[in-house]
């Protein structure tokens, strides 16, 4: 059976990909014959966008980006332009293959390069130059502001551990006024994550000071700061 | 990223790094293997960067999708490995959950949307949508007619639709 109102009736299925592989065929071959589906379709694409969209952003564990980066470092990306096998040799004029070699260049990389600002972020890197007591304990941290995004990442590395009930909390000083960008934990290695709005990090800041405080963090500073950086 | 650039996916990770981590941990409930699947998620676009293209939709629900269907395919390897059958669970979000972990005032959305749903649509949107079974996988596993199966399937994601749209 494959009227219509039976596709219609899977398309809700299909997109999030419940639905059965002779299913699939019978929807793939109708989205042809039947192009009335194709809104339907794009409406539970949306739906299904927004379905992803809704699940909750979790604090991955503070490991994890330096794992990603060990296992990124092993492979390298495969290059985003194919060779294509070579034609068959004909006799071309010197002048109209520089015109044609030209040509190709221009479209290989104004594709690349928009595919690449379609795709990846710029990114800005702010290291903490921490305190002497810092440094002498070999205290790291910086901070990963992407350009388009509305997010920053906080690196700890090194960091002693803490006990169960303890957390880092990180301070911004700005305008006399100091506010909390957050808590983290860090792993056996020393190693935390924090991520908080690049808003923040953004806009001309004083100094920023990471202290040591109840898991759940407090209202301001409780005990001196493990690290403090200053703004130039 | 094209260029095989480190910081690039330093950036990736810095803006997707917790939505794609969120994905793999809601399918998985495993910190461990949630892990494993949000950095193979990354490691997908970083062998293949030109895996996304615009006419595939907006980039993060693309990587979304990406993760949700990398961490299915992990639970399903697990799933084999320890012989143990899907564990059906009440809530995609459930109490138990480290809520400490969890990221901004969308948090607990996913949770609202499928609250307005009837169970047995909820339970049926929550098994194939994050364990990704089929419309014949679930009757089995739910021991329900399949056309039962596919009427509370299409009807849960209609009214989905419908909420999403409200909003």
């Amino acid at each position: 059976m494959r009227d219509s109102e039976h596709l219609r009736e899977l398309i809700p299925a299909y997109v999030i990909g419940a639905t059965d592989a002779d299913e699939t065929r019978l929807i793939e071959a109708g989205l042809v014959d039947y192009p009335e589906l194709a809104e339907e379709l794009r409406e539970y694409q949306r739906m299904n966008d927004a379905l992803a969209e809704s699940v909750p952003a979790m604090m991955p564990p503070p490991e994890m980006l330096g794992n990603l980066l060990a296992a990124a470092r092993e492979v390298r990306p495969a290059p985003a332009i194919k060779v294509l096998p070579r034609p068959t040799p004909r006799r071309v004029s010197v002048l109209w293959r520089w015109v044609a070699a030209s040509l190709t260049l221009f479209l290989v990389l104004s594709n690349a390069f928009w595919l690449y600002r379609a795709s990846v972020p710029t990114v800005r890197e702010i290291v903490f130059q921490g305190n002497p007591e810092a440094e002498l304990i070999g205290l790291r941290c910086r901070i990963i502001v992407s350009s388009s995004s509305e997010s920053a990442i906080m690196i700890a590395e090194n960091f002693p551990s803490l006990d169960a009930g303890q957390a880092y909390q990180v301070w911004m000083r700005r305008d006399g006024g100091i506010v909390s960008l957050g808590v983290f934990r860090v792993n056996a290695q020393g190693d935390g994550l924090l991520s908080f709005t690049a808003d923040a990090i953004n806009q001309p800041f004083d100094s920023i000071g990471i202290t040591i405080e109840p898991l759940d963090g407090s209202p301001q500073p409780t005990t001196p700061s493990v690290v403090r950086w200053k703004s130039l | 990223m094209t260029h095989g650039d480190e910081s690039a996916l330093t950036a990736l990770f810095a803006e997707y790094g917790s939505k794609v981590y969120g994905m793999a941990y809601t399918v998985l409930k495993n910190t461990h293997l949630a892990q494993e699947a949000a950095q193979d998620t990354f490691m997908q676009l970083w062998k293949n960067p030109a895996a996304w293209n615009p006419t595939k939709g907006q980039f993060s629900s693309w990587l979304l999708t990406v993760a949700r269907y990398t961490a299915i395919d992990q639970l399903r390897r697990e799933v084999r490995r320890t012989g143990q059958d899907v564990e059906l669970r009440d809530e995609i979000v459930s109490d138990e959950d480290d809520d400490s972990l969890i990221q901004g005032m969308e948090s607990n959305h996913l949770k609202t949307l499928l609250h307005h749903l009837p169970d047995e649509q909820r339970r049926v949107i929550e098994l194939a949508y994050f364990q990704g079974m089929k419309h014949s996988e679930i009757a089995d596993f739910l021991h329900s007619p399949l056309g039962t199966v596919k009427t509370r399937l299409r009807l849960g994601l209609q009214k989905l639709k419908d909420l999403l749209n409200n909003q």
